[in-house]
């Protein structure tokens, strides 16, 4: 089997699983990066968008000044393309972990370059949500937090769980566009060790890696989704 | 003497669209005594959910003066402007239930959850919370529904689950916009005998806007008529019913509709062969007992008037027979002017049509 794989697959065998530029390390820099620019993108995004949809005109915290704010910065940091929000954020990001390059330091551009979009994304999923609802809490005496979390949040779950799948999984392109410029990952793997060494069986099987993790984000966030909402009988 | 517990003094609420201000309140004063079931009727538009969600201030009224019990929640005139904390709307607002027309259920949580999400603030023990939430929906006889989502239940179950949430503060007012609306006839009952059963045995001021006569009839004991935002005639149910004084009134209450009939039903000979200055339609009304079947003949004896039927039926206010009937009174003018001060001396309510307008 492994002669067979070395024989049709040499330059995929080479990389080996583990080492600096092992299969494993760069499946497990994809997850590392994936996953906490989407914590820390996600936990950003998600005060944005409930922000943007509560402080809105007749929302349940109107405030003009702040809706503005938020407003303004979703939309500036959505409106620079990822890769050169990756050149230009360079510098911060010196500034907070110490290096430009390895995926540490993309999580800073990955987390910023995804907030905006997870933002617009959740203002859209709990503005969905039924204004009657609002209103009957309201009328129980129902604070903001009760509002934000119990109805808002509550309510849209499984459209939240939707539109966090979306995320996730532009997120993982993100990853991959992030590693063609040195952050690690399969994206590196892709371009370093596939494309530019015109080695095209590692593209071929880091494409169907990406791939595969893109299926299992995609499958499992419907599942849940599904599993969630008892909107309907 | 009735306590108001209810005050709204010269409300208006306008909406400020891009081209045009809409006045959806105009200066209106209303005010609902305790216990009482206030009906709010008028045609879609009218402005009777922007009135009542003033109440809670769901709405805020451009100007004019909500009182609740006692407790001012806004004023604004040319000298104050004054406005309840939220804080302390919030807790007014746990005293004023209200249920709508679409339930707005929190559709993620269970029947027992909605309830309890009501007890939140209700400073008492999570044990208590859920065994208060079950009482209530024992009230609503919903208990063994109580760890089913609103999607599993018919609309009439979810509107009773939405009134044992509205009720589960112990509010001494309940608001219901259009509560039955999108409910079938036989869960529409069922939700009105709820209320009436809870109005009576929980004292509940209950303010009920709804564009079905049917549910007024048989439950307020009030209303009021709402009509491009002002309120055109209010008064006790039966009295409204049996004396409308405007059109729109008597076009929402059917009494149009009824003469209209009666007219139709007087066929063309009839009309011919009556001398138009010997007859005239009447339209009587009466509460209570059936006094119109001795009638008939007590008019031909004792002021020789003749009374032919055209039709008639009786229906219900409140749980009192109130009897319409149309009639043709024929004699002379002295003779039917005797008869229909007697009618009216044994408590019918006469309205006369003389012929040139029956044929008009
Ligand atoms: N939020 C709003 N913004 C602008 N106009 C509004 C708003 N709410 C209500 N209106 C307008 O105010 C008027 C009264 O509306 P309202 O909903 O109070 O009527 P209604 O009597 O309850 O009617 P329905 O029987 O259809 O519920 C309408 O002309 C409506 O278009
Ligand atoms: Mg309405």
């Amino acid at each position: 089997m492994i002669q067979w794989l070395s024989h049709v697959m040499p330059n995929v065998v080479h990389l080996g699983w583990l080492g600096q530029n092992g299969w494993l390390t760069s499946i497990g820099q994809t997850l590392y990066m994936t996953l906490w620019s989407a914590l820390f993108g996600g936990v950003v995004g998600m005060i944005f968008g409930v922000g943007l949809v509560i402080f809105d005109k007749h929302g349940i915290a109107e405030n003009k000044i702040l809706f503005n704010i938020f407003d303004k910065i979703v939309s500036v940091f959505r409106a620079i393309p990822f890769i050169i929000l990756l050149a230009f954020i360079a510098p911060v990001t010196q500034a907070i972990v110490g290096t430009q390059i390895g995926p540490t330091a993309a999580l800073v551009s990955l987390s910023l370059g995804v907030f905006p979009f997870y933002a617009r994304q959740v203002q859209a999923a709990i503005s969905s949500v039924d204004q009657g609802k609002i209103e009957a809490a309201q009328s129980l005496g129902a604070t903001t937090s009760d509002l934000i979390f119990d109805v808002y949040l509550r309510e849209a779950s499984s459209e939240l769980i939707r539109v966090t799948t979306v995320t996730l999984i532009s997120l993982i392109g993100l990853t991959a566009m992030a590693g063609a410029i040195g952050a690690g990952g399969l994206g590196n793997t892709a371009i370093a060790y596939g494309y530019n060494q015109f080695s095209n069986d590692v593209t071929l099987v880091a494409t169907l890696l990406v791939l595969i993790l893109v299926v299992i984000v995609q499958l499992s966030g419907d599942a849940l989704a599904r599993a969630t909402s008892h909107s309907h009988r | 003497m009735a306590e108001p517990i209810i005050n709204l003094e010269n409300i208006n609420v306008l909406f400020n669209q891009t081209s045009t201000a809409v006045t959806a309140v105009k200066n209106v004063t209303l005010q609902v005594n305790k216990g009482e079931i206030y009906g709010v009727v008028g045609y879609s538009g009218a402005g009777k959910s922007t009135l009542v969600r003033v109440i809670n201030l769901l709405q805020l009224p451009t100007s004019g003066k909500v009182e609740v019990n006692g407790d001012v929640l806004f004023e604004k005139n040319d000298t104050v402007s004054k406005r309840i904390g939220a804080k302390d709307l919030r807790v007014k607002r746990r005293n004023i239930g209200m249920i709508f027309q679409h339930f707005n259920l929190l559709e993620e949580k269970t029947v027992l959850r909605n309830v309890e999400f009501a007890l939140r603030h209700s400073q008492k023990k999570e044990k208590e919370i859920t065994d208060r939430a079950i009482r209530l929906l024992k009230l609503v006889g919903l208990e063994d529904r109580k760890d089913f989502y609103p999607a599993q239940l018919s609309g009439g179950q979810q509107q009773r689950v939405a009134i044992a949430r509205a009720l589960a503060n112990d509010p001494e007012i309940l608001i219901s916009d259009e509560a039955t609306s999108a409910l079938d006839p036989k869960s529409t009952v069922q939700i009105l005998d709820l209320l009436k059963r809870i109005n009576r045995e929980l004292g509940l001021t209950i303010v009920l806007i709804t564009h079905q006569m049917e549910a007024v009839k048989q439950v307020a004991d009030k209303i009021a008529v709402m009509s491009s935002g002002e309120i055109i005639e209010r008064g006790d149910l039966v009295n409204v019913f049996t004396h409308p004084q405007k059109e729109l009134t008597k076009e929402l209450i059917g009494t149009k509709g009824e003469l209209a009939k009666a007219i139709h039903l007087l066929d063309k000979d009839a009309i011919e062969n009556l001398n138009h200055e010997e007859w005239e339609l009447v339209h009587l009304t009466y509460t209570g007992q059936d006094v119109v079947d001795p009638i008939a003949a007590t008019l031909y004896k004792k002021f020789d008037v003749e009374v032919s039927i055209i039709f008639g039926n009786v229906d219900e206010l409140r749980g009192t027979p109130v009897g319409t009937l149309f009639v043709t009174l024929k004699g002379d003018a002295k003779s039917r002017q005797n008869a229909v001060d007697y009618l009216k001396q044994v408590g019918v309510d006469v309205d006369e049509y003389n012929s040139k307008e029956v044929i008009a």
